[in-house]
């Protein structure tokens, strides 16, 4: 049976959760968003019973390099799914291999008080990523071991932020 | 006769039918966790016009 196609998915990514993952590094200048399939997120099914960030963190450890960290950063209601947000922190020497972009910081998206937003962005669900990053450099002493000086510094002009329901 | 395939993540193919699928089933293992049957690849797939 072919599923069904979800517009702006890559090709028929299905199931009740997805994972939906940023890969980010930081150069010593500023934050780049990359990935093995390119700048963007990167669309992972969940179907089997494997548990969401195991599975993710396998895909990201086969698929590339010198990865530092995978975290869970938020989940939201989309399409039909649950979608889990994760983090994947990789090190720079993995600009050049893959295709990275800067990272461009945007506002959050923003519920009314009886309605979820129209759109959440790509740009917006990333933001609130990387404010979860900087709410665990704060809070997780092995996260912040991990990160780079130059990681810290990008981080401390995000607000921190808990994982969350992205609404 | 050649196929073309686009995932939405970018990632495009283009060939004979086994080979495209091939390459397809290659790619949504490897990238997104799915293990995809002859015929889903090909339902994705559009014939590529001769020149």
């Amino acid at each position: 049976m072919v599923a069904e196609r979800v517009p702006g998915l890559p090709i028929d990514v299905v199931g009740p959760v997805r994972a939906e993952v940023f890969v980010v590094t930081h150069d010593g200048v500023q934050a780049r968003l990359t990935g093995p399939d390119g700048p963007h997120a990167w669309h992972i099914e969940t179907a089997n019973a494997e548990h969401p960030l195991d599975l993710v963190r396998a895909m990201a450890t086969s698929t590339m390099s010198d990865v530092l960290l995978v975290h869970s950063t938020s989940w939201r209601w989309d399409r039909q799914a649950v979608v889990l947000t994760f983090l994947v922190v990789v090190e720079p020497s993995i600009i050049g291999p893959m295709r990275s972009t800067p990272i461009v910081r945007s506002d959050l998206a923003r519920s009314t008080a009886h309605e979820a937003p129209a759109d959440i962005g790509s740009n917006q669900i990333l933001e609130h990523a990387l404010r979860h990053l900087a709410w665990l450099a704060k809070e997780d002493p092995v996260v912040a071991e991990t990160l780079s000086e130059a990681w810290i510094t990008e981080l401390s002009t995000y607000v921190p932020s808990p994982f969350r329901q992205i609404e | 006769m050649n196929y073309k395939l686009a995932c939405d993540c970018g990632w495009e193919t283009e060939g004979p039918e086994a080979e495209l699928v091939e390459a397809t089933q290659e790619h949504g293992r490897k990238l997104h966790n799915m293990e995809l049957t002859f015929q889903e690849a090909m339902a994705m797939a559009k014939p590529v016009e001769d020149e």
